[in-house]
């Protein structure tokens, strides 16, 4: 009974400390990005071009973040369709089927390819063999090919997570899945879904590999043009870093995308958190 | 005869759940099918509404006549398992108003007039007994209804298709004595204009409102026949037992 509650004890602690840990490593890397690049960010950082010798060494990063925001648009709509529909697949319509286990292994064999693999064959196919050349769609694209499994793992989770009996009952009145989907499924799972295509979109703002060799440059006015190239948050953080042009202004970008990725999460939590309200149409508060 | 199995087979993964199923059910009564735990009396239910199938490795052998149908050598499997309502165990609240609930089928077959699907809702909501108490509240979500009238709703929502059959899995087992006997008695009703097929654990209840009784045992028909027959001099001695 002693040693019992000794480990206990023992495992409690354990699971204090690492919490303690986590946390401890992320304030830290926080407190010291906001310490390093706070005084960088300002209304002219957020707004203007980047300037001066070598480039990036005064000015903004307005381009980069307008960039940022096309590559991870494109990623989101080009994963997002095939992605859901895929998901709705494995949950309403593969039941019996031998192909839902092969999609279904599929998705985990493209989770476990490493994005810049992704981005070196989106580079021979789409920049070099289609003659597209380094543009934001094949950025978009590239980082849509990451993000893609996310997407349909996510999705999938969300669907799986409405009461199945709502699909048992809506067979045994014969209605078709289609009808069942639309109506009970999809409106149950609207928050799940959308908060998963947040989290996928923080996961493609952040990804450097994939744009690196397809749709990112040094500078570039982002204008959205679907086959010019852009600049990008991740992207430029890395050329500033490594071409050591200036670190006020490397420290300053990595924060804001830290602090952009920690709103991205933080609104993906919050519609999550709305699951199990009612969504239905029908329905009217008093 | 509205409903009769012959020779009807079922097999999950090839382990054989119903064997050599015989039964014929007469129009407008109300029979009762009763047996052990386990001894496949939901598994006959599904097959007869055509949702046991959706199991992964679900076969089946024989026939099921729905009049002069095979339902089973049919295409329009919606309309099979509209004509054969099934009301499961744990009634199911879809996440939508009661009227919505009711009419769920019947909107789902593509009636849109409103006048139309109004009348529905009214109708099937009175012939379970249900109106009065939530006529008020039409419009609230039909997971605020209690555990008895959720389970008077999930019957609304079979009936709303005008099924031929009624199929009820244990309807009553998870409720208090009135509800019981509030759905016991509207089931009598009911089955003055349909067949209606209920399994329960509760002697009491299938000697209560059912004509015919139906006593399974591992897959098998044991015996069937008249309720009064089967509680007072049963021919076979497993049903001896089980009753006694
Ligand atoms: N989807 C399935 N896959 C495989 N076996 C199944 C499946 N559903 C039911 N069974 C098996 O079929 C047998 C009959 O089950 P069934 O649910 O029909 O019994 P029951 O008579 O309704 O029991 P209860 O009175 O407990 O509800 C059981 O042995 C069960 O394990
Ligand atoms: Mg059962």
């Amino acid at each position: 009974m002693i040693i019992r509650r000794y480990l206990d004890f023992i495992w409690l602690s354990l699971f204090w400390a690492s919490g303690l840990l986590i946390l401890l490593v992320l304030s830290a890397m926080l407190a010291y990005l906001i310490w390093r690049g706070g005084p960088a960010l300002s209304l002219e950082f957020l707004t203007a071009s980047p300037r001066g010798i070598p480039l990036g060494a005064q000015g903004g990063v307005y381009p980069a973040i307008k960039g940022t925001f096309y590559l991870v648009l494109i990623a989101v709509v080009t994963a997002g369709i095939p992605g859901i529909i895929t998901a709705i697949y494995l949950t309403e319509y593969g039941m019996q089927s031998s192909l839902k286990e092969i999609v279904n292994l599929t998705v985990q064999c493209m989770a476990g390819i490493p994005s810049i693999i992704t981005g070196l064959f989106v580079y021979a196919f789409l920049v070099v063999q289609l003659k597209w050349g380094m543009c934001l769609m094949a950025g978009g694209i590239a980082l849509g090919i990451m993000v893609l499994p996310v997407i349909v793992l996510t999705t999938r989770d969300a669907f799986l997570a409405v009461d199945n009996n709502y699909r048992w009952l809506g067979a045994s009145l014969g209605v078709s899945r289609g009808y069942m989907f639309l109506r009970v499924i999809l409106p149950q799972s609207v928050p799940a879904v959308l908060s998963g295509l947040l989290l996928a979109m923080g996961y493609a703002a952040g990804a450097t590999a994939p744009i690196m060799v397809t749709a990112a440059v040094i500078s570039s006015n982002s204008s959205g043009a679907w086959f010019e190239p852009v600049m990008a948050l991740p992207y430029h953080l890395y050329i500033l870093f490594s071409e050591h042009t200036s670190m006020d202004k490397a420290y300053g970008t990595a924060l804001l995308l830290v602090l952009l990725l920690l709103v991205v999460n933080i609104i993906a939590l919050w519609i999550r958190s709305w699951q199990g309200r009612d969504f239905h149409n029908d329905f009217r508060p008093k | 005869m509205t409903l009769g199995l012959n020779n009807f087979y079922v097999s999950y993964n090839n382990k054989l759940i119903l064997q050599d199923i015989n039964l014929a059910f007469q129009e407008k009564t109300v029979s009762a099918i009763v047996g052990p735990s386990g001894c496949g009396k939901t598994t006959l239910l599904r097959s007869i509404n055509r949702t046991a199938e959706l199991e992964s490795g679900f076969r089946c052998n024989g026939e099921i006549m729905l009049y002069s149908v095979n339902i089973y050598q049919t295409k329009d499997v919606g309309s099979i398992r509209r004509r054969i309502g099934l009301v499961f165990q744990q009634p199911v609240a879809l996440p939508m108003s009661i009227t919505e609930n009711v009419i769920f089928g019947v909107r789902y077959c593509g009636e849109k007039n409103k006048n139309c699907l109004q009348e529905i809702n009214e109708q099937c909501l009175r012939r379970v007994a249900l109106w009065n108490e939530v006529k008020d509240k039409l419009k609230r979500p039909a997971r605020e209804l209690s555990g008895g009238q959720l389970q008077r709703l999930s019957i609304a929502r079979a009936i709303a298709v005008r099924p031929d059959v009624l199929l009820l899995d244990e309807p009553c087992s998870s409720l208090d004595p009135a509800s019981t006997h509030m759905i016991e008695d509207l089931l009598v009703d009911l089955a003055q204009e349909l067949t209606i097929i209920i399994v329960t654990h509760n002697l009491i209840q299938a000697k209560r409102i059912a004509q015919e009784t139906v006593f399974m045992l591992d897959g098998q028909v044991v015996e069937k026949g008249p309720t009064e027959i089967m509680f007072s001099n049963p021919d076979k001695n497993e049903t001896r037992d089980y009753f006694f």
